[in-house]
This record gives structure tokens, C-alpha cells and sequence, in this order.
């Protein structure tokens, strides 16, 4: 059986079953419900028309900050790129206004909105701990 | 309406869109096709027409990216098609054979074909785009383009935004567009996934309008078969499931070479093979190169054919291929206005010829043993490069004839294209795992061609002219 057609009824057995299915379902089916609600969470954060800074947490990582900024567009990202590699004034970086920071972290863990006061806080403290902070409340914070 | 026949109701109707648009071209041209490949061509000048046309009406009078101005591009060429169809009265051109008994070749390609065609169809209406370089290019571009109403997004223009390669042409996701604002859309929702899937079943009727025209029914269908089971044109990156933009550059680049190589192409064929050579240079920065590669072996095709005593002027036979390039140019000129506004960031830099030597030729042992695996990679060709040599060597004589150098050019071209970049790529080796299947697809529509050829000498062992008539 050539494998063109193996492929196309693995397709249309899982497909047809989720024919219907909501662009919400089908998303929380296919990327995961933590990634698929960190998501709407930013996108509810986000006010129409904002930018936010965009910032690469895993040093291995190279697709999580291209599939956040596809699902957060059309807002125009700020990218930074990766955390370790910031300057240490990155304070110095960010546009003028108060644009959240989405940081992205790989390996399935889900995008993660910081408020830029939030981020810069941390960052700067000396003898920091390699991670930001995390809030209990969850990963999509409405940004200070 | 439930919410099944909603979703499927928005990505079908994309595609019945474009192909109503490049209908009326067809019927306005009054090219001469099968009606497989009417069906095929008609999807593929709908979309270089009405993408296209947003695109270039975007840029240069400043037209808004919305359902209207898509509704009207559709119209143009479908009412005017219409028209000339009944003051014609509806002329019969070249399908009327559907009372012959279909070959087994043709039965079996038509039934994988068709197979293969609806899981890639229930594929992009069940799941979300998943793909590295759809999410990463083509869609998030799209989502700008949406957003701003305009192909000239500031997002794109100001160097601060995170876009990746900012500079590609933007011919697909203006399409898409065209489709999530026909349908409004809303977030999330992703009807323009048929969009890519169609371009799948696109290819395989204008390979087998050509491979009919050139080896007869029978060997079409065996090389039609052979497409629709080949794994990388269908599953893999670049393939028709994704959002990648190599299948439909393949089939602009391909159907535009392919009706200039049409033994009477008179200008209708010109315009129309102009459109999707233009559409070809709107879709992917190399494209431009594959549209000028497709014009040049158009002409040399032409000019072999002609007898030392012919009294049709060459440049009465070049004139298709002139509008071609006319079409082409003007593609060019539009990607070039429109890219001079775009700072580079976030991309390759391929524009540093100079170091293409000696690299061109010192890279040869390192890269030649990675380009080979990748013609053998069972899970991404199959059986496919092992065979194709192989029918090539047996009908060796078939590859005689007057279109199969300028094929074999045409096949070559994005290849070339693609061992200059690896040439002056900081990392060539990575650039060949993503990038040389993908080139092979834009290349294979002649490639299947001199295939049909070689097949039609070595199988069946019959003479033909492209453009004549039909045999099997």
C-alpha cells in the first residue's frame, strides 16, 4: 500500500470525526489545552491595536516565539530575542509606552505574560533566579 | 446552519471562487484544454488573477483587502467569460471524449487522486494549521496584510516589528485573505486551508491535461498515479497540507510553462501563461528566477520546432511567450515597488553573488552526499527517485523530441537556484534538510512531463507532438 494512501486514511479517520468542531476545540485538541489557553488568555490581555515585547526563555528553542507571535497577531511583536542573551540594561530596549512581555519557554510549557514594570523588576534584581516569577492566579496576568 | 456545513461552506467556497474567476479567464481566452485541465488551470488563474489583482490594486491605487474588492475581481473575468461563452455559442474545444472507455491508468489515477485529495480536504477543514513555515510566514503575514487592509502593513514597513522574511512576496497570504475576508472570518478560524489543499488536485489535472497532450491518455494516467502517491508532494513541508508556498509556485511555475510549450499557443495561451508566471513571481523570492527560466524554454521550444523553410515568422511564433514575459515584468516591477518600502530583517541575505565563487564548487563533496539522501529518503520520496531514473534510461529516446531539453531545463532551474543559496549560505547543510525537497516540488510538474515522455516511448512506444493530437 503506497504510503501517500496510508497517510490519507490516517487523515480522514482521525479528520472526519472533528468535522464540526470549533476552531477553540480543535486548537486545545492539536496544541494542548495549557498553550491553547495561555494564548487566549494573552490575546484578552492584550488591548486592540498594542504591541508587546517578545522574549526567547529556552536557549534551545527556536519555533515557540514564531508560533506565539503567529497566534497573538496581528499585534506587532517586539522581539528581543533570546533571555541569556539580554544586556543588562535591556530597560533601555523596550518601546516608549508600558508594552507587556510575552515570554516563550519551548518544550511544550505554555507563553507567559509578565506586565513590563513585572519583567524589568525581575530582571534587574541582582542574584536573580533563572525564571521569572509566576503567578498563582495563572500564566495569561493582565499586565501592569 | 450546523456548524459542519458552515466551516466547510467557507473553505470550499474559497476554492470555488478562484476557480469561478479563472473559469471566465478560460472561457474569455478560449484556451483549449481537456476538462481535467480546465478544472486545474481554472483554479490556478483565479488565484494568480484575483490574488493578484488585490495585490497589485493594494499597492498601487491603494485598494482595501475585503470581501468587495475580492468579489469584484471574481466578477471581471467570470461575467466577461460568460458573455463571450454564449455570443460564441459555446464552442466545443478538446474535452469531447467522454464517450471513449477510460484506460485502467486513467480509472486508477482519477480514484487515488480523488482519494488522496479529500483526506488533504478533511484534513485542513478538522484540524489548524500545525506547519514550521506556514505559522511562521505565510499566515502571519496574512494576519498583518487582514489587519491592515493593505499589502503595505506598517508592520512590515517599520524595521522595529518581528517578521520573518518581511520581504517575501505576499501573493499567498494576500489570497488567503481574500478568503478569510469573503467568509469573515473570525479568530482562529482558518478557511483558507482548503486554499493550499486545492492546489494538490490543481497539479495533478494540469500534469495530466499535459501528459495527455504529449504521451497520450494512457501514459498520463500512469504519471498522474505516480504524482498522487509520491508522499513529499502531499504530506511533507512544502507539500499540500501545509500553508508552504512551494506546490502553488510548482504549479504556477509549471501550468504557465506548460501552456507556452502548447504546440498552437496562440496569445490567449500567452495571456494566461502570463498570469501564472506573473503569479509565479508574486508567490516566492526564486520564483521571478523560475519565471524567466519557464520563458526562456518556451522560447527555445518554439524556435526548435520551427523547419528551416517555415514561413511563420519566429517572431509571430514568439509572441505568446512575449506577452508571458510581458505579464512577468510587470509582476516583477509591482514585487520590486512593493519590497522597496520593506527593510530587511529577520531573513537570509542571499543578494551576496560575489561569493558564490569558488563555493559553487568547493561545497560539491560536502553537499552532494546530503542532496543524495534526500532523493532516497524513503519516508519523503518513497520509491520515487529509485524508479524515475530508471523510466528515464529506458525511454531515453522519447527524450528526443523538441519540448524535452527545455523540460529538462525547466526541471533543473530551481535546483540551480537552490545550489547558488547553498553556495553563499552561512550553513548550507541545514539549508539543503529544509530546503531540496522543496525545490524538487517546484521543479516537478516539467519533471513529470519528461517522465510522460520517456514513459510513452519505453511503455507504449508511441510518437507524438505536444499539442497535437491525443492518443491512448
Amino acid at each position: 500500500m503506497p504510503k501517500a494512501l496510508i497517510a490519507t486514511w490516517e487523515q480522514v479517520a482521525v479528520g472526519v470525526s472533528h468535522l464540526g468542531e470549533g476552531p477553540a476545540a480543535a486548537r486545545r485538541r492539536t496544541l494542548g489545552v495549557p498553550y491553547t489557553e495561555a494564548i487566549e488568555g494573552i490575546r484578552r490581555a492584550l488591548p486592540p491595536g498594542s504591541v508587546y515585547v517578545l522574549i526567547n526563555a529556552d536557549d534551545k528553542d527556536e519555533g515557540d516565539p514564531l508560533w506565539t507571535r503567529f497566534d497573538l497577531a496581528p499585534h506587532p511583536a517586539l522581539f528581543l530575542g533570546r533571555l541569556s542573551r539580554l544586556p543588562p540594561r535591556v530597560r533601555r530596549a523596550f518601546p516608549r509606552g508600558q508594552p507587556p512581555v510575552v515570554l516563550t519557554f519551548g518544550n511544550g510549557e505554555p507563553p507567559r505574560l509578565l506586565g513590563r514594570a513585572e519583567f524589568l523588576d525581575w530582571f534587574e534584581t541582582p542574584g536573580r533566579t533563572g525564571r521569572p516569577p509566576v503567578r498563582e492566579e495563572g500564566s495569561a496576568a493582565r499586565p501592569r | 446552519m450546523p456548524p459542519v456545513l458552515a466551516e466547510a461552506l467557507a473553505g470550499l467556497g474559497g476554492v470555488a471562487l478562484f476557480a469561478a474567476a479563472g473559469g471566465g479567464w478560460i472561457l474569455l481566452l478560449g484556451l483549449s484544454l481537456s476538462r481535467a485541465g480546465r478544472v486545474g488551470y481554472a483554479y490556478l488563474l483565479g488565484v494568480a488573477w484575483v490574488a493578484g489583482g488585490l495585490y497589485a490594486g493594494s499597492h498601487l491605487f491603494h485598494l482595501t483587502l475585503n470581501r468587495s474588492s475580492t468579489l469584484a475581481l471574481v466578477a471581471l473575468p467570470g461575467v466577461a467569460g460568460l458573455v463571450r461563452w454564449a455570443w460564441r455559442r459555446a464552442p466545443s474545444q478538446g474535452g469531447g471524449r467522454g464517450g471513449r472507455r477510460l484506460p485502467l491508468s486513467v480509472l486508477l489515477a482519477v480514484i487515488v487522486g480523488s482519494i488522496v485529495s479529500l483526506g488533504l480536504f478533511v484534513e485542513a477543514l478538522a484540524n489548524p494549521l500545525l506547519d514550521w513555515d506556514g505559522r511562521m510566514t505565510w499566515a502571519s503575514q496574512a494576519r498583518y496584510l487582514r489587519a491592515a487592509g493593505t499589502v503595505d502593513a506598517p508592520v512590515l514597513r517599520k524595521e522595529r516589528w518581528f517578521i520573518t522574511h518581511p520581504r517575501y512576496p505576499v501573493l499567498l497570504p494576500v489570497a488567503q485573505v481574500a478568503v478569510l475576508e469573503t467568509f469573515n472570518a473570525q479568530e482562529d478560524e482558518e478557511p483558507f486551508r482548503p486554499l493550499y489543499a486545492a492546489f494538490f488536485p490543481a497539479f495533478l489535472l494540469v500534469l495530466g491535461d499535459g501528459a495527455r497532450r504529449v504521451a497520450g491518455r494512457r501514459v498520463a494516467g500512469w504519471v498522474v498515479l505516480a504524482a498522487a502517491v509520491a508522499p513529499f508532494l502531499v504530506h511533507r513541508e512544502g507539500g499540500a497540507t501545509g500553508a508552504y508556498s512551494d506546490l502553488p509556485l510548482a504549479c504556477f511555475y509549471g501550468g504557465g510553462l506548460l501552456l507556452l510549450l502548447t504546440r498552437k499557443a496562440r496569445w490567449g495561451e500567452g495571456i494566461a501563461a502570463g498570469l501564472l508566471l506573473a503569479a509565479a513571481a508574486l508567490s516566492k523570492n526564486e520564483g521571478a528566477i523560475l519565471a524567466g527560466f519557464a520563458l526562456v524554454a518556451a522560447a527555445w521550444a518554439t524556435l526548435r520546432r520551427l523547419p528551416r523553410n517555415s514561413s511563420t515568422p519566429s517572431a509571430k511564433r514568439l509572441t505568446p511567450a512575449a506577452l508571458a514575459a510581458l505579464f512577468t515584468l510587470a509582476a516583477l516591477l509591482l514585487f520590486l515597488s512593493w519590497r522597496a518600502a520593506i527593510p530587511n530583517r529577520h531573513d537570509e541575505g542571499y543578494e551576496k553573488l560575489g561569493g558564490l565563487w569558488p563555493a559553487v564548487v568547493t561545497r560539491i563533496p560536502r553537499l552532494l552526499p546530503l542532496l543524495l539522501a534526500r532523493f532516497f529518503d524513503w519516508d519523503r520520496w518513497t520509491l520515487f527517485w529509485w524508479a524515475a531514473p530508471v523510466v528515464l534510461l529506458a525511454g531515453r529516446r522519447g527524450l528526443r523530441g523538441r519540448i524535452a531539453l527545455p523540460l529538462a531545463l525547466a526541471w533543473g532551474a530551481p535546483l540551480a537556484v537552490a545550489w547558488g543559496a547553498y553556495s553563499i549560505h552561512w550553513d548550507p547543510y541545514y539549508l539543503v534538510q529544509v530546503t531540496w525537497d522543496r525545490m524538487l516540488i517546484q521543479g516537478s510538474l516539467p519533471f513529470f512531463l519528461l517522465l510522460a515522455l520517456a514513459l510513452r516511448q519505453s511503455v507504449v512506444g508511441w510518437r507524438g507532438t505536444y499539442g497535437g493530437q491525443t492518443a491512448g
